[in-house]
């Protein structure tokens, strides 16, 4: 086939006429390719390991014997217990937030430090649809691995109960009630934190910046005053645990917030971070450093 | 040279329309005061490294938004994505891709993106990479392609969902001469069609052989636009007229004394001469009568610097170096 014949044959192009419907094409194209490439490329690396941590400590713990030859979850009780402390500081302090912290980042970030965000920045696509999608594909891709991550953690409780508590706790609703709770308190983690760090993507230059510096507020926010509480995000997620937790010493005690506030305030806040995405990226300009 | 005003509607809604465009980055001038119309045809954008020409490419394609002045695309301002980017393709200089994907994906995704469903999309693919011809290296990752393929596969991008502008970065880099060719041919039928063509480039005569005007630019500014003999009268330089007569020896001596005729120089073979004049016109006019009169038989005549490369010597080259 010559041009001329090719050049005939691209008149026939189907017109792209802008609307809700093509927008969600466009949606679900984009949620896709990004989906593929937060959980099935190499970047995802590093989280599989992070959520490996957590499975991998549970449950060789659960085969685990104390001095008295006992098993280390001595109770399922204290295990529950045990679980609510390890699901708090290791899982949701440390692989959501370090987990969330590399998928969100990445998406724009990454784009623009392998030099290939133009191609995006050359669609006809909005803005508002662009960033939406990657949102989507961002919290798909870590709820999924930190979903299961939790998930697994809370099965491996059972590890020394056997198989008929694991099926007694599920189906008389307490045990599946937790794990509900805890699944999703880890979608709302991914949310809240993942917006944040989308947005963090495009402001800095340098994504480990913010970072470390929200890592450091959330670390501290337990002696922050009760106003200052409220700007950690930490603190709405804690609100939301199934099992509430001794807080540490020197720790500024206030009641949690109403879960209604936690929820609404986790997607207050993650609009808000998408919001501000939206803005930054019809700001951006194209220009990679060693220009 | 006074760069052309360009009035708020003339044309607009065919061309290419920048008005009063700058951009600075800090302190540093990219482009300054660039008001320029750009027709359907093929427009060359020639000027040395540094003179601005990706800056303005970006600039025209939205990756940068301007410091001062406005940018239409066929009517359309950047802020307008959706149809400002269904109509516009871009090529740009930047060598990279989307780690670990392979060509047919590449192509089928920015189409996929752009909103069409599967099957127009994975048609289009197969077109667009039959056109720059790397339909049989559709499934190797572009990682692994050579620089003349990266080169390829980009263009096809630009192409792929059929745009009717086309701005093309040095697109003729890295491919082979068999691959220019066959790219060049699909620019010119591309222009041919009645849409737009922005290419830059360094090889100056490659520029000369495709465009249909030019466009130069040093250190930011607009030096010229036009076709090629707009842009040598305007430059006020005398003209070089190349004869090939077989009485080259007599044309040489009669039009010597001419007031207007600045130099003549023999052609080495003896069958021809250039001549420099200052007013083309009259010395067609005197030269004709003096044929007339004489019964000179004249094989072929006409200008010798109507080239980019010419154009580009005097109006940068010689400026910087006079400068």
């Amino acid at each position: 086939m010559n041009t001329r014949e090719l050049t005939a044959q691209s008149m026939k192009v189907p017109q792209l006429i802008p609307g809700f419907s093509l927008w969600f094409r466009q949606l679900m194209a984009i949620t896709r390719i990004e989906f593929v490439k937060a959980l099935l490329s190499r970047r995802a690396l590093s989280c599989y390991g992070l959520a490996l941590i957590p499975v991998l400590l549970l449950t060789i713990s659960g085969f685990q014997k104390n001095d008295e030859d006992l098993p280390v979850f001595e109770t399922i009780e204290n295990a529950r217990q045990i679980y609510a402390y390890v699901y708090s500081t290791l899982i949701l302090g440390g692989v959501i937030f370090l987990g969330s912290a590399a998928i969100f980042t990445s998406l724009f970030r990454g784009e623009i430090l392998d030099r290939s965000i133009h191609y995006y920045v050359l669609t006809p696509v909005r803005r508002e649809v662009l960033v939406t999608a990657k949102f989507l594909a961002g919290l798909a891709s870590a709820f999924i691995l930190f979903g299961l991550c939790a998930g697994i953690c809370f099965l491996a409780l059972y590890i020394p109960f056997g198989i008929e508590q694991i099926i007694s706790d599920l189906s008389n609703g307490i045990a599946m009630q937790q794990l509900e709770q805890y699944l999703g308190l880890t979608l709302l983690a991914c949310m809240g934190y993942g917006a944040v760090f989308m947005a963090t993507g495009l402001l800095f230059r340098n994504p480990l910046i913010p970072v470390v510096v929200i890592a450091g507020w959330e670390l501290i926010h337990f002696i922050l005053p009760p106003a200052l509480k409220v700007f950690s995000i930490i603190y709405y997620l804690k609100g939301l645990l199934p099992i509430p937790l001794d807080e540490r010493p020197l720790a500024v005690l206030v009641a949690p917030p109403p879960v209604w506030i936690s929820i609404s305030g986790m997607l207050g806040l993650c609009l808000l971070a998408l919001g501000v995405t939206i803005i930054l990226l019809k700001r951006l300009e194209v220009r990679y450093t060693d220009e | 040279m006074n760069q052309p005003v360009v009035n708020q509607s003339e044309g607009v809604g065919d061309n290419i329309v920048l008005r009063d465009l700058s951009k600075f980055y800090g302190d540093v001038l990219g482009v300054n005061r660039i008001n320029l119309k750009l027709e359907p045809g093929i427009t060359g954008l020639v000027g040395p490294n540094g003179a601005g020409k990706s800056t303005l490419m970006n600039l025209i394609a939205g990756l940068n938004s301007p410091s001062r002045g406005s940018v239409e695309v066929l009517g359309v301002k950047p802020s307008r994505t959706e149809k400002f980017y269904s109509q516009l393709g871009y090529c740009t200089q930047y060598d990279s891709f989307p780690s670990g994907i392979d060509g047919y994906d590449f192509i089928r995704n920015t189409l996929l993106i752009h909103g069409y469903d599967k099957s127009a999309a994975e048609a289009l693919t197969q077109q667009a990479l039959q056109q720059v011809d790397l339909l049989k290296a559709a499934n190797r990752p572009v990682d692994a392609y050579s620089k003349g393929m990266r080169q390829r596969i980009k263009l096809a991008q630009a192409i792929c969902h059929t745009p009717q502008v086309l701005i093309l970065d040095e697109p003729l880099n890295g491919l082979d001469p068999m691959a220019r060719a066959q790219v060049i041919a699909l620019f010119r039928e591309f222009a041919d069609a009645g849409n737009i063509v922005l290419i830059s480039s360094q090889i100056l005569h490659e520029v000369d052989l495709i465009s249909d005007r030019v466009v130069l630019l040093n250190s930011g500014y607009l030096v010229a636009e036009g076709d090629l003999t707009h842009i040598q009268s305007e430059t006020g330089e005398p003209m070089k007229i190349f004869i090939r007569s077989s009485h080259a020896n007599d044309i040489a001596s009669s039009v010597f004394g001419l007031e207007h005729v600045v130099e003549v120089q023999l052609h080495y073979d003896g069958e021809g001469l250039f001549v420099r004049s200052s007013d083309a016109d009259a010395f067609f006019l005197a030269l004709n009568g003096k044929v007339m009169a004489e019964g000179w038989h004249i094989e072929s005549i006409g200008p010798a610097d109507e080239t980019v490369e010419a154009v580009y010597q005097h109006l940068i080259v010689e400026q910087q170096v006079a400068t």
